[in-house]
């Protein structure tokens, strides 16, 4: 039975358990576990052939080949190895809107069906969460039973500093060149946030894949946010610099900005996929369920 | 542009409070938004791909205080000076009486009006009407209402100055009937003013503009002139002149008398600034011609500088006097030397003589024949009056002085002893009215001219009286000629005259300047009213010639002083000057300006352009 969760309903769960997450490359592991590994192991899956070398495990020795070529060939395999996967989940203060569920709410979902994904297949799994630089971390851990943990540190992510009672501003470049240096064991990275960020996202992601990371974007939006219904002359504060921006919302300025949002959308995933990594986008209204299920399925994510 | 409401323009007081709420509307609401960055690059698309952004920003708040301004304008009712109708229609009476050809302004007063009336019917606008009435002697429409400038511009073009004088009673009461028939009617007088107040004219809310014409004048003119013959000098003609300067200095000049265009006196005068004086010429040669009296002056107005009187040709008068024998009646009538008098017993009298006048004297016959009659204290079947019985003492209570036989006589003071009481026919007049009866009738009727004296003579103080002699004179001159006095052959200028033009029609009349009309085919009397000018008119018909004047002889037309105003109908009118200006009002204009505005700015804020 699985655990209780972050707003995840059982039978969702029990969909997530047939699903695993996917490495576009293959990462060496701690364990076996259900991936491939780099390491030529033990497992079914045959690899390739190498010549003997004095040392080399007899076991491995591919009798067979040596009988017809008389020469000794070790037979290669996959191990099978646990991945690690990192849920890297955005906590700023942008990702506190959207009505009725936050960015951060999708995020918090998303990346615990993610999660229980991967305990669910015997992957290792992280989770850290992050606005400016990587604020809370959850240690890699194995298994199911992990799962409520992993949960309740996703629960908890996104509450207030209580000292300042405030998040500071996102900072992606800098908050996940601070991972990718702090994390040892290579694998895939799940990037939950709305990538909005001034500092840009490419300097981030390239971060994180010049440190051979399997990068995934998952960008969370509100629908007010591609489509704003506003009217009127406001002034727009931004929630996390506090920057102003006064405007008077016209039928022009309206379409420009949809306009904007779509190209900006549009330029991420298109860095994302020219880098050989994952994009997503996932509106707040929609539902995470679906979204595992069917586009990340679709694009490769999991499977 | 000039504001009628000027207070009103406080109201653009209210433009900075309108900047202060613009402003304070542009505190704009905040709205927390996830990140503006998306926003920042938005608007810099926009920014970049649009011009005039900054204008655009304010266009709403740059309409609001056009708007404001607008209304502002609006309500401080600005009009612009235009040459205009004050209403919708005008009715423009120009003054063409003698006075209005004074030549104060050049080069004259009528051209002055008509060039003022041309001005305004210039400057009509888009629908307004107009009509054009000349108000001399008599009223002419020149032109009914219309909007066709040109039709009244031709109309004001055929507007001429008469010799008359103005009878803009008449005009002003037409002006009015018309005016009452239009919505926001104007009548516009175009005058000098040189008439009497028309203080009965039934104005009622019509608006009336007076257009002063003329400036300072000099002038002086004949205002009376009348000729009579001297009985003292038994035939003699005298002339009585007045003259008045309407000059402000004193001024001298020659009054020449003309007979028959030879010069026959001359006088020298001087006349202070508003003297009148009266002249007489005595001792006048009575021979038929025109007498013409003329100020040798260059003075501001021709027309009152000359007045005529005609004196009739003599001839003998054939008197017949039947019945009693009356020596007051027989004196009287030696005072006249054309007088040639014979008496008749009522048995010898036989109707048809050759006399002019017969007098009966207690005795009539019972029919009177063609001819002229004075009866005296008798009647005949078809006299005038119908005898019903006696009455004694009966007291004068009034006579008619405008009879040509009651021409200087008084009845002041004449006792009557006994009367014959009588009722007068329909055709009679009575020139004499007793307490109890008709005392004098004169009657006419077809080719029997009748003068009735109801008493004996000798009952009465009448022939002892200065009258007397007169009297008889008149009667007979009346009798004899049907009043064809020195008096009766001169008219006012622009009054009709009553002319015999004979059986065979084809009578042409030719006055001053040889203006000629015909009578067509007028027979027996005929009414001739285009006496407008002044001076001589003769008359031809197959009958013979006949000769009258007309004469102007006004104060009031020669009184060239332009009156500042006048009264119409009870309410004083001031004059404007020549130039006339309306001011027309330009507040809907403005209201639909800021309609459009207001709409404007509604499409814009919604638009959001």
């Amino acid at each position: 039975m699985p655990p209780a969760s972050v707003g995840l309903d059982p039978d969702f769960m029990r969909k997530l358990e047939r699903l695993t997450v996917v490495a576009r490359r293959i990462f060496p592991g701690q364990l076996k576990g259900e991936k491939r590994s780099p390491r030529r192991g033990t497992s079914v899956e045959f690899a390739d052939f190498r010549t003997y070398a004095p040392g080399d495990d007899f076991r491995r020795v591919d009798w067979n080949v040596y009988a017809r070529l008389e020469r000794l060939f070790l037979k290669m395999f996959h191990e099978e190895e646990d991945l690690h996967l990192y849920l890297l989940l955005d906590v700023s203060e942008s990702m506190r809107f959207g009505e009725p569920e936050t960015k951060l709410d999708a995020g918090r979902k998303l990346a615990a069906a993610l999660g229980y994904v991967g305990l669910a297949s015997l992957d290792r799994v992280g989770a850290a969460t992050f606005s400016n630089r990587v604020l809370g971390q959850f240690r890699l851990v194995r298994g199911r039973r992990h799962a409520s943990r992993l949960f309740q540190f996703l629960n908890r992510a996104g509450d207030r500093d209580a000292r300042t009672g405030d998040t500071p501003a996102t900072d992606l470049p800098e908050a996940l060149r601070e991972f990718a240096i702090r994390t040892r064991h290579r694998g895939v990275v799940v990037v939950i946030s709305d990538f909005l960020d001034p500092h840009g996202y490419q300097a981030a992601i390239q971060a994180l894949l010049s440190c051979h990371f399997d990068v995934n974007a998952i960008q969370v939006l509100t629908p007010d946010e591609v489509r704003p219904a506003i009217a009127g002359d406001l002034r727009l504060v931004d929630s996390e610099t506090g920057e102003t921006r006064e405007v008077t919302v016209t039928g022009a300025l309206l379409s420009a900005y949809r306009a904007r949002v779509e190209k900006y959308c549009d330029e991420l995933k298109q860095f994302c996929i020219q880098r050989g990594a994952g994009y997503g986008r996932l509106l707040t209204t929609d539902s995470v369920e679906e979204f595992v299920l069917r586009y990340l399925r679709r694009g490769g994510m999991v499977a | 542009m000039n504001l009628l409401n000027t207070p009103a323009l406080l109201y653009l007081l209210a433009i900075p409070p309108v900047v202060l709420l613009y402003f304070l509307r542009l505190r704009r609401k905040d709205r927390r938004v996830p990140s503006t960055l998306l926003w920042e690059t938005a608007t810099a698309d926009l920014q970049a791909n649009t011009p005039f952004q900054r204008l655009r920003k304010s266009l709403v708040l740059f309409l609001q205080i056009l708007l404001l301004v607008a209304l502002a304008f609006m309500i401080a009712r600005p009009f612009l000076r235009v040459h205009a109708l004050m209403g919708e229609s005008a009715v423009i009476v120009i003054d063409a009486s003698a006075s209005m050809q004074a030549t104060d302004v050049r080069p004259s007063r009528i051209a002055a009006a008509k060039e003022a009336a041309g001005r305004i019917i210039a400057d009509m606008s888009r629908g307004d009407e107009a009509c054009v009435i000349e108000a001399g002697r008599r009223t002419r429409v020149r032109a009914g209402f219309t909007s066709n400038r040109r039709v009244l511009a031709a109309a004001v073009g055929k507007v001429q100055a008469t010799d008359t004088e103005t009878a803009l009673r008449d005009a002003m009461a037409l002006a009015i009937s018309l005016a009452q028939k239009k919505r926001h009617a104007e009548i516009v007088l175009l005058s000098d003013g040189a008439f009497a107040p028309l203080d009965d004219l039934a104005l009622g809310d019509e608006r009336v503009r007076f257009v002063k014409i003329g400036g300072n004048s000099r002038n002086v003119g004949i205002t009376a002139m009348d000729a009579r013959r001297d009985y003292s000098t038994r035939g003699a003609v005298q002339l009585f002149v007045q003259i008045i300067s309407f000059a402000a200095v004193p001024t001298s000049f020659v009054l020449e008398m003309y007979h028959n265009d030879v010069l026959i006196d001359a006088r020298p005068m001087e006349l202070a600034a508003g003297a009148s004086r009266g002249e007489v010429f005595s001792n006048l040669p009575y021979e038929a011609g025109v007498l013409r009296a003329h100020i040798d002056l260059q003075d501001d107005l021709a027309v009152d500088n000359s007045a005529y009187a005609y004196l009739v040709p003599r001839s003998e008068l054939q008197v017949l006097l039947v019945g009693e024998e009356s020596l007051f009646l027989q004196r009287a009538l030696e005072v006249d030397p054309r007088v040639r008098a014979s008496r008749m017993s009522p048995s010898d009298y036989k109707a048809g003589g050759e006399a002019d006048v017969t007098v009966f004297n207690g005795w009539a016959p019972e029919k009177l024949a063609k001819g002229g009659y004075l009866l005296v204290d008798t009647s005949a079947g078809n006299a005038p009056v119908e005898v019903t019985g006696k009455v004694t003492v009966p007291t004068v209570v009034r006579w008619n002085e405008k009879h040509p036989v009651m021409r200087y006589v008084s009845f002041d003071e004449v006792a009557i002893a006994e009367a014959l009481s009588v009722s007068v026919r329909p055709w009679g007049q009575v020139l004499v009215e007793g307490d109890t009866t008709p005392l004098v009738v004169a009657g006419e009727r077809g080719d029997v001219r009748v003068v009735y004296l109801g008493y004996r003579l000798e009952r009465s103080n009448l022939p002892l009286r200065a009258a007397f002699p007169i009297l008889i004179q008149n009667c007979l001159e009346w009798l004899a000629t049907g009043g064809e006095t020195v008096a009766n052959r001169s008219v006012r200028t622009g009054e009709a005259i009553q002319l015999a033009v004979g059986s065979a029609g084809g009578a042409v009349v030719r006055g001053p300047g040889d203006a000629t009309h015909k009578l067509g085919d007028s027979k027996g009397t005929a009414s001739f009213d285009a006496t407008e000018s002044a001076g001589v008119y003769r008359l031809t018909s197959p009958e013979g010639q006949f000769v009258f004047v007309a004469n102007l002889l006004s104060s009031a037309e020669s009184n060239l002083k332009p009156r500042s105003e006048v009264s119409l109908g009870g309410r004083t009118v001031s004059g404007g000057p020549g130039v006339v200006t309306s001011n027309r009002e330009i507040w809907r204009h403005l209201a639909v300006i800021a309609l459009l505005i207001l709409a404007l700015e509604w499409y814009v804020y919604h638009r959001r352009i």
